[in-house]
């Protein structure tokens, strides 16, 4: 077998797919922008720094682009592409709730966006071709480092809307997502071949979950239900995909279920979130005032929306993070919410392509937690938004205005696509560009 | 002027979406083999993540799109959303109209009221209500869906629905039409006098509820918390007692056991002696007929009916002759009538969209043939035996109807169903006359008014405590049935005295609406004829 050199010309054409959608996601949300643009300032801006934030996102997309095609990436370009609709989606959001203004900024968290963009690139280009291996024996530490994290906030954060954020409204936590899912992957990998399931017994599991114990401990400290469902419902799915085994989702659900009972118990936050879930008409304007106002946003836009900027987003509480879809709802309507659910399931769909392809157990547990976080995440919020589950706090992936949870979501994309290269190394798949593109010829000539 | 950029520029965005939507799924579309074995895991995550997925999505529409279903939503969206578009003012659920058209509840444009009853109190027990504060009860409630738009049951609400998803800025219900007579309901209410009691009018042919009334009443604009609290409880507002009420039916049973006479071929001519009758077997105290303990009061001796058949036994009411007869008859006839008589079975007044209207269980205990006691306890309508005033006018209207019994029918809507032929044509036509016989020469000759041809049965019933509760079961007129009756008063003692009246001004009020003519439902009538001659031929 001959191996082909990949060249830059090859690259270009490999990304191909990536550069024509982001052509086009681009334009929608320049029309989106302009929407914007008119509702609040009822004219069209003619110079440059009208558009700032927007050229802000063409640059990065571009510049993301164009190193990735210098570098000869070889990772998923439909996972990116993916990522840059929402992404703009986002930011086309946050700037329409007025959350997004470069100039006139010293919040921290403005910067999120392009910060976010720049450190997904950097960790896609730290980890490519496989790189990504050496956080596996970094699976303690990084546990280590994520509890240490949670104590720090505990000691020295402030609480602010029932949640706790260190100085200047950052809260790492988020963080801790990104670690303990590199902790879970190489924990469960230690006992894995590849392409087998591990045989993981119970026994061989009690050390994992003694220092797991540890986080999540400190999170009912600081009493972030949310987070904490998340981390465990993850922790479940890794458990199953790993061993293979469908029982530890029936005990696992079983046990959550006894010891989230008995939290309940003791914890007023957790209960009244619950009983306003259960019974939302039962106290309209106080505890239910939120969620039933976002509801009414959504009503409000029916089908289509009453278009972007055109709706009332003032009248809900904390609209721009938490309840950012009530707004989409209201504004975009029930098929807006379709449009960005669409790109959500393909993110999600490739992430997941991309973990049952790789037969490296490390990589694959590694891009399934990472993609099964921003799945639950996303159904966490919406579902809470709708009122299909109770309301957690935990904010919406891209979309909701917030610096950690947008930085860490981009993190957990650049690793995802750092894991997506790693098939192109060997000499097997080598092979696959090569017909995909006889592929493309055959298709364009036609 | 950039305005009108709007719609372009989001007819615009939606489309540029969809088009990179429709690129990314082209594009998607080879993809390359999984590892097998490890890929199993991941991708059944996959199946369930977008199934997830998509359950949330769909719920997401019960209220984005949905939303006009849920009338506690809607209330709180008119009272607190300030937004510029309000779909909630808009909506307009549906009203609920009689058989011809009047309205007895429609929608009210004010902040602390949804509906308006314009005939208040009289229909507050059938049709309910729609409160901001105390949420839904009755029609209101049983047929919620229906009345805000969104049930399917029918191409219509189909329709309907369909329409309303796709303009719900001015989201409509369907208007459910009853096949109550406002005015005949009026004058049942106002007859009642907010006695304790209840009152239930059908129309033979099909069943068809002309008017359901229960008192005391509310008025269903002015609830406030004392209605639900405790201390009202001893006169039960809120109850419809037309449906919900269980009480003895006294001498009205015997209208069903003489059907089981009957039909059983009893002829028997027996000895109705003053002093009663007392059943065979220890512990059994004397049944006597109620004018032994009135000739007892005024001091005089009674001489008793002496030896009658079952025509004077029906008209005098006596108990001792339908106690002696029930003995004679056994447990297995009469246990086998009260089963075919819808005892000890469920009975629905109403099949709604969001729920059903049904009526309490009559209770009849089935007796056993060791127990001559009970059989002749509840041959005279006493003992452990319960009914609702909507079954004792089933009754009527089967007998009415040649012993074709329909299921009560509220809606328009709802098509007409024989539920069951609960006894022969020759059997319904011995009862008619039998009935007849005691307006003639009965206890029933208050109900004795030329033109109207009443044929009914009184009843007088034991209550547990307190004066008699009184019953009239009639139907009119004998020759060509269009309406039958059950009258309750609680506590209002003999059957002839208060209940009985009630029922006579309400057939007479019913003749001066037209409801007895013929035409009233004319294809019924010709089935009906068409029945009788089959039955005639055999």
């Amino acid at each position: 077998m001959v191996r082909e050199k990949f060249t830059i010309i090859d690259a270009w054409r490999f990304r191909r797919q990536e550069r024509s959608l982001f052509f086009w996601s681009f334009l929608a949300i320049l029309v989106g922008y302009v929407l914007v643009v008119i509702r609040k300032t009822g004219r069209i801006p003619a110079d440059w720094q009208g558009y700032l934030p927007l050229l802000v996102y063409l640059g990065a997309m571009l510049f993301i682009h164009l190193i990735l095609v210098l570098l000869k990436f070889r990772g998923d370009p439909l996972l990116l592409a993916a990522v840059f609709f929402l992404a703009g989606f986002g930011m086309l959001t946050q700037f329409r709730m007025g959350t997004f203004e470069i100039i006139i900024s010293d919040r921290l968290s403005n910067y999120a966006f392009p910060a976010g963009l720049a450190l997904m690139l950097i960790v896609t280009v730290l980890f490519r071709r496989g790189r990504f291996r050496v956080l596996r024996p970094l699976a303690i530490p990084c546990a280590l480092l994520a509890a240490m994290l949670l104590g720090a906030i505990l000691f020295l954060g402030q609480r602010y809307r029932g949640a706790l954020f260190m100085p200047g409204y950052i809260n790492p936590a988020d963080l801790i997502k990104i670690l303990l899912m590199i902790f879970l992957a190489g924990y469960f990998a230690r006992w894995q071949k590849e392409g087998e399931h591990a045989p993981v017994g119970v026994t061989s599991l009690v050390p994992m979950l003694l220092l797991w114990a540890v986080p999540m401990g400190l999170l009912v400290l600081q009493r972030d239900l949310g987070m904490l469902v998340l981390l465990n419902a993850v922790l479940l799915v890794l458990a199953v995909v790993a061993t293979g085994r469908i029982s530890y989702l029936f005990f696992g659900v079983l046990g959550a279920g006894i010891l989230g009972g008995v939290m309940f118990l003791f914890s007023a936050h957790g209960q009244a979130r619950f009983t306003t879930w259960l019974t939302p008409f039962a106290d309209p304007t106080g505890k239910s005032w939120q969620i039933l106002q976002a509801l009414s946003a959504m009503y409000s836009g029916g089908l289509w929306g009453v278009g972007l900027g055109g709706g009332s987003p003032q009248f809900i509480p904390i609209a721009s993070s938490d309840f950012i879809y009530a707004v989409i709802g209201e504004e975009l309507g029930y098929a807006g919410c379709g449009i960005v659910l669409v790109f959500y399931l393909v993110l999600f769909f490739r992430g997941y392509q991309i973990a049952a392809r790789i037969a490296a157990p490390f990589g694959r547990l590694l891009a399934t937690g990472i993609i099964t976080t921003l799945a639950f995440q996303t159904l966490l919020n919406i579902g809470g938004v709708i009122k299909a589950l109770p309301l957690t706090g935990i904010t919406l992936p891209f979309i909701s205005h917030g610096g950690s949870s947008l930085l860490t979501t981009f993190l957990g994309v650049g690793l995802l696509l750092a894991i997506s290269e790693r098939e192109t190394e060997t000499k097997k798949i080598i092979e696959r560009p090569k017909a995909a593109k006889a592929k493309r010829k055959r298709s364009a000539g036609g | 002027m950039f305005k009108a950029l709007n719609i372009p520029l989001t007819i615009g965005f939606f489309l540029l979406c969809f088009w990179t939507i429709a690129l990314l799924f082209s594009y998607s579309r080879p993809a390359s083999p999984a590892k097998p074995a490890a890929g199993t895991g991941v991708r059944w995550l996959l199946r369930c993540v977008c199934l997830l997925f998509l359950a949330t999505y769909l719920y997401q529409a019960t209220w984005q799109l949905a939303g006009f279903g849920r009338p506690a939503f809607m209330d709180f969206m008119r009272k607190y959303s300030r937004r510029p578009v309000n779909p909630a003012k808009e909506m307009a659920r549906g009203s609920i109209l009689d058989r011809n058209g009047v309205e007895l509840a429609v929608n009210a444009r004010s902040d602390n009221l949804l509906r308006r009853y314009p005939y208040g109190r009289g229909f507050c027990h059938l049709i309910g209500y729609a409160d901001p504060m105390f949420g839904l009860s009755g029609l209101e409630a049983a047929d919620n869906a229906f009345l805000n738009g969104s049930s399917l049951s029918s191409p219509d609400e189909l329709g309907r629905f369909s329409m309303n998803i796709l303009n719900h800025r001015k989201a409509e219900g369907n208007d459910l039409i009853l096949t109550i007579d406002a005015r005949l309901q009026k004058t049942a209410a106002a007859l009642l006098r907010n006695r304790p009691g209840a009152i239930v009018a059908l129309q033979p042919q099909d069943g068809s509820v002309l008017a359901l009334v229960s008192a005391p009443s509310f008025n269903p604009e002015e609830l406030d918390a004392s209605l639900f609290s405790d201390e009202r409880k001893n006169s039960s507002p809120l109850l419809n007692r037309a449906v919900q009420g269980l009480y003895p039916p006294g001498s009205i049973i015997k209208i069903m056991v003489a059907a089981g006479a009957v039909e059983g071929g009893f002829s028997d001519v027996l000895d109705c002696p003053a002093q009663g009758y007392t059943p065979p077997g220890p512990h059994h105290r004397p049944i006597r007929d109620h004018e032994y303990y009135e000739y007892q009061r005024r001091d005089e001796t009674w001489q008793g009916w002496g030896r009658i058949g079952l025509k004077e036994g029906f008209a005098r009411s006596s108990n001792v002759f339908f106690a002696q007869m029930g003995v004679k008859l056994g447990s297995r006839q009469l246990n086998k009538a009260a089963e075919r008589f819808l005892f000890n079975k469920p009975l629905v007044l109403f099949e709604g969209s969001s729920g059903t209207i049904s009526a309490k269980q009559s209770f009849w205990p089935v007796v056993s043939p060791e127990d001559p006691g009970s059989l002749a306890q509840q041959s005279i309508g006493q003992g452990a035996l319960l009914v609702t005033p909507l079954h004792m006018a089933l009754l009527a209207a089967a007998i009415a109807h040649d012993g074709e019994l329909y299921a009560p029918r509220l809606a328009m809507r709802t098509p007409p169903r024989l539920l069951d032929r609960i006894m022969d044509y020759g059997v319904a036509e011995k009862l008619k006359q039998l009935m007849r016989y005691t307006v003639e020469h009965g206890t029933a000759q208050g109900a004795n008014i030329k033109g109207l041809n009443i044929a009914g049965k009184t009843g007088t019933a034991q209550a547990s405590e307190g004066a008699d509760h009184s019953w009239f079961v009639c139907f009119a007129p004998l020759e060509r049935p269009a309406i039958a009756l059950a009258v309750l008063i609680e506590h209002g003692g003999y059957g002839a005295a208060s209940a009985l009246p009630v029922a006579a001004e309400l057939v007479r009020k019913a003749k001066k609406l037209g409801l007895l003519e013929p035409e009233a439902a004319p294809p019924a009538e010709t089935k009906n004829k068409a029945a009788k001659k089959n039955i005639k031929l055999k």
